[in-house]
């Protein structure tokens, strides 16, 4: 197999940075006899435009010419090179760059020989590849203009309100009656100190003054999805019509739940022990009863069952704390904590507010909870004071327990229909590092509590910044598959199946971490088939596969053998 | 198990591990970062390695290791992401198990396991890069070269798997 293009030569002299230490004639002596190299040219910067000039110049037919050039590795100026040449009409595909500055000059300078033997080997690796590389198979993608937004909490509101002003049709589907998630359940919202009402009006303002722009499914069931990056199909009932829609990109903002206490501190059979939802809708009534109120942080979380922080309980018991206060200033409002989480100038300013209006705060230690005390009504709690190591008994006509937010009942269900993945706790996980609302599925993003517990700020915060690479995803018109992700930095070889040699036995549906093949029946038979959309070029499938049939065009099995013999060919 | 290079009657003394070539296959998002960051930092390593990048170090196949001991190579460098940090779903751990599952199948045909190498680092980690490769070459370095009958041996048995 393999291609025949005829192979130009580069070397790069890098002003001395190379040619000090590697001898470029012996390389040059030894590649110009290799066979396949057609010509060799050493050059003083290769990365200058008036070098690539003339290295564009030498490439009559691009498509019967592959390049190897010896210049610096692809994170320098490499990838800035084969950019470049893109952009004069030469695919990345046929130039190689091998790295004989940093991955070898550089590392070897008190060993001249060794590195210009090593030299030597790379670059004839380097045309071992190129002379193996095929074109990658690529599928064009026209994604559709619009986008499906599944919660209409404040990150799903504030995603579609971000995506209708910029002119995109939205979907927005959301079980409940009514816009807003959990904040409708919440009187004041911290720490702006505002309704939610107030909180959310203008956004969605904006979504209902849209004239249609987004199409807004209360109280709806998400039946099925299907598709992928560019083009889903998604299907959901909303009263007793069911819809079916087709979107280029799906924003989760499905949110959270409020963990129960499940009968922890008596709660349920002692009256007077609320969780802080029932506090607010005591707030939210009006009918707040008793002045002595102590709350319990961390209740039912950062345990052995749940050990991570919810991140939202601190401030939202502070919030109430200071609003027991504005209902009776004589109200006595002790906290119960085993750390206060009040990152950033606000929420410390959030914190010491608190403490100045006489809020006080009483650390207790993981193993030796609070105790609450009472025959039929809350009478006192019994605490060990772990700073003073005292036990201490606070009277108490209110116990307020502070419960996380933890992933919603369904969220493996929806995980399931769109093919994401969910951490240890059960919350939607996105990719690692630098994409942090990007999913394992091309296409779909998390934001908001969904994600992780957030306070209603980062919420928006996070809608909006999803409905941004939403954007990104369906703005940009017809694409190439490999150039669809934002996620995807550089050009990828996408796998390729030899239907003729599949034998179907699903090895590679069983790696594939993006669930990009799929057995298909081709001819009477089971054939593996690849969602070049999904896949990213991994290469999982080709190292399970039982008779290399499927493999990277770009990198097959027979270029890396090639490779390899390359190495071993000098002074055997 | 002992390597005896059979090659020839005629026993060469050689420097130290010179002529023995080492492969390096590095997941582009990150060992040939940090190859490419203990580059920047002009770290001097031993010249007796080369690198083939990788998409992910999940594409390295058993075949590949095993091919390049056949063509002549002392010894098989395998670097990708930390385990749970791999940018493709975690296709690494699955990879790192594989590479594990093969060790043993290398001794029983004569190749010392320890010249299959595995590790798994972020792309800032040059240091461990670098670290990484210069106790590696200086192990392989240490070894007799594979010896010629694991080479034909191995590439007797691969031949007979494809003619079936």
């Amino acid at each position: 197999m393999g291609n025949d293009r005829s192979i130009r030569c580069f070397l790069c002299r890098c002003h001395g940075e190379i040619s000090r230490v590697i001898d470029l004639d012996e390389v040059a002596r030894a590649l110009k006899s290799h066979p396949g190299v057609r010509s060799l040219d050493v050059r003083n910067s290769l990365c200058l435009e008036e070098d690539m000039d003339v290295l564009a110049s030498r490439v009559e037919d691009p498509d019967a010419t592959g390049l190897v050039l010896g210049a610096c590795s692809l994170y320098a100026r490499g990838d800035r090179i084969r950019t470049a040449l893109e952009e004069k009409g030469i695919s990345p595909d046929t130039v190689e760059v091998v790295d004989i500055r940093e991955g070898c000059s550089w590392i070897h300078h008190g060993q001249p020989r060794e590195a210009t033997t090593k030299a030597i080997d790379l670059l004839r690796m380097g045309v071992a590849l190129q002379r193996h590389r095929e074109n990658p198979d690529e599928v064009m993608v026209d994604p559709v203009r619009e986008v499906f937004v599944l919660g209409a909490g404040p990150a799903g509101i504030s995603a579609a309100a971000s995506l209708v002003r910029l002119g995109v049709r939205v979907h927005l589907l959301d079980r409940a009656k009514s816009p807003g998630g959990l904040l409708n359940l919440v009187k004041r919202i911290a720490p702006e100190d505002v309704t939610s009402d107030e909180y959310l009006s203008q956004k969605q303002q904006t979504i209902f003054a849209s004239n249609g722009g987004v199409s807004h499914y209360p109280g709806a069931k998400l039946i099925s999805a299907h598709g992928s990056a560019g083009d889903f199909t998604i299907s959901f009932s909303s009263g007793k019509t069911e819809h079916a829609i087709r979107v280029g990109a799906v924003i989760v903002a499905t949110g959270a739940k409020i963990l129960m206490p499940d009968g922890l501190y008596r709660h349920g059979n002692l009256e007077g022990v609320l969780t802080g939802i029932e506090l607010e809708r005591r707030f939210k009534a009006g009918q707040l009863e008793g002045n002595r109120v102590v709350f319990i942080q961390c209740v039912g979380v950062r345990d052995r069952k749940r050990p991570y922080c919810s991140a939202i309980c601190c401030i939202v018991s502070l919030k109430q704390a200071c609003q027991v206060l504005d209902v009776d200033p004589q109200a006595e409002v002790f906290v119960l904590h085993r750390d206060i989480m009040c990152p950033g100038s606000v929420l410390e300013k959030y914190y010491r507010d608190a403490m100045a209006r006489g809020v006080r705060f009483l650390r207790y230690e993981q193993d030796r909870p609070p105790v609450v005390l009472g025959d039929e009504n809350v009478d006192s709690v019994e605490v060990y004071d772990a700073l003073t190591s005292e036990m201490r008994r606070i009277k108490a006509d209110l116990v307020v327990l502070s419960t996380p937010l933890a992933p919603h009942d369904d969220a493996g269900r929806i995980a399931e229909l769109f093919g994401l993945n969910r951490d240890e706790h059960g919350f939607y996980e996105v990719r690692t590092l630098m994409h942090p609302l990007e999913t394992k599925r091309e296409g779909v993003f998390v934001c908001g509590s969904a994600r992780w517990p957030v306070l209603g700020r980062s919420a928006v915060l996070q809608g909006e910044a999803a409905a941004m690479k939403a954007y990104e995803l369906i703005s940009r018109g017809t694409l190439a598959a490999s150039r669809l992700s934002t996620y995807r930095e550089r050009k990828f070889s996408l796998a390729r199946v030899d239907h003729e040699a599949c034998t179907g036995c699903g090895n590679c549906v069983a790696v594939c971490p993006y669930d990009a093949c799929s057995l298909e029946k081709k001819e009477g038979a089971l054939k593996s088939t690849v969602n070049l959309i999904r896949c990213s070029g991994c290469g999982s499938c080709v190292s399970v596969c039982p008779n290399g049939s499927i493999q990277l065009p770009g990198h097959s099995a027979m270029a890396i053998g090639e490779m390899l013999k390359a190495v071993c060919e000098q002074g055997s | 198990m002992t390597d005896r290079t059979e090659d020839s009657g005629n026993i060469q003394v050689v420097l130290e591990g010179a002529g023995r070539k080492i492969v390096v296959f590095a997941c582009t998002w990150c060992a040939l970062i940090g190859a490419d960051g203990a580059g920047k930092k002009r770290i001097s390593l031993p010249a007796t390695f080369r690198v083939i990048p990788v998409e992910c170090i999940s594409r390295v196949e058993a075949d590949a290791v095993i091919r390049a001991f056949t063509s002549g190579i002392d010894g098989v460098a395998v670097m990708g992401c930390h385990l749970g940090g791999c940018r493709h779903n975690g296709a690494n751990l699955r990879s790192a198990r594989k590479l594990e599952l093969l060790k043993p199948l290398l001794d029983t045909v004569g190749i010392d396991s320890r010249r299959l190498f595995t590790s798994y680092g972020t792309a800032h980690e040059y240091h461990q890069f670098a670290q990484a490769i210069e106790s590696f070459c200086s192990q392989i370095g240490e070894m007799p070269p594979v010896s010629a009958w694991s080479r034909s041996f191995v590439r007797a048995m691969s031949a007979r798997g494809e003619n079936e």
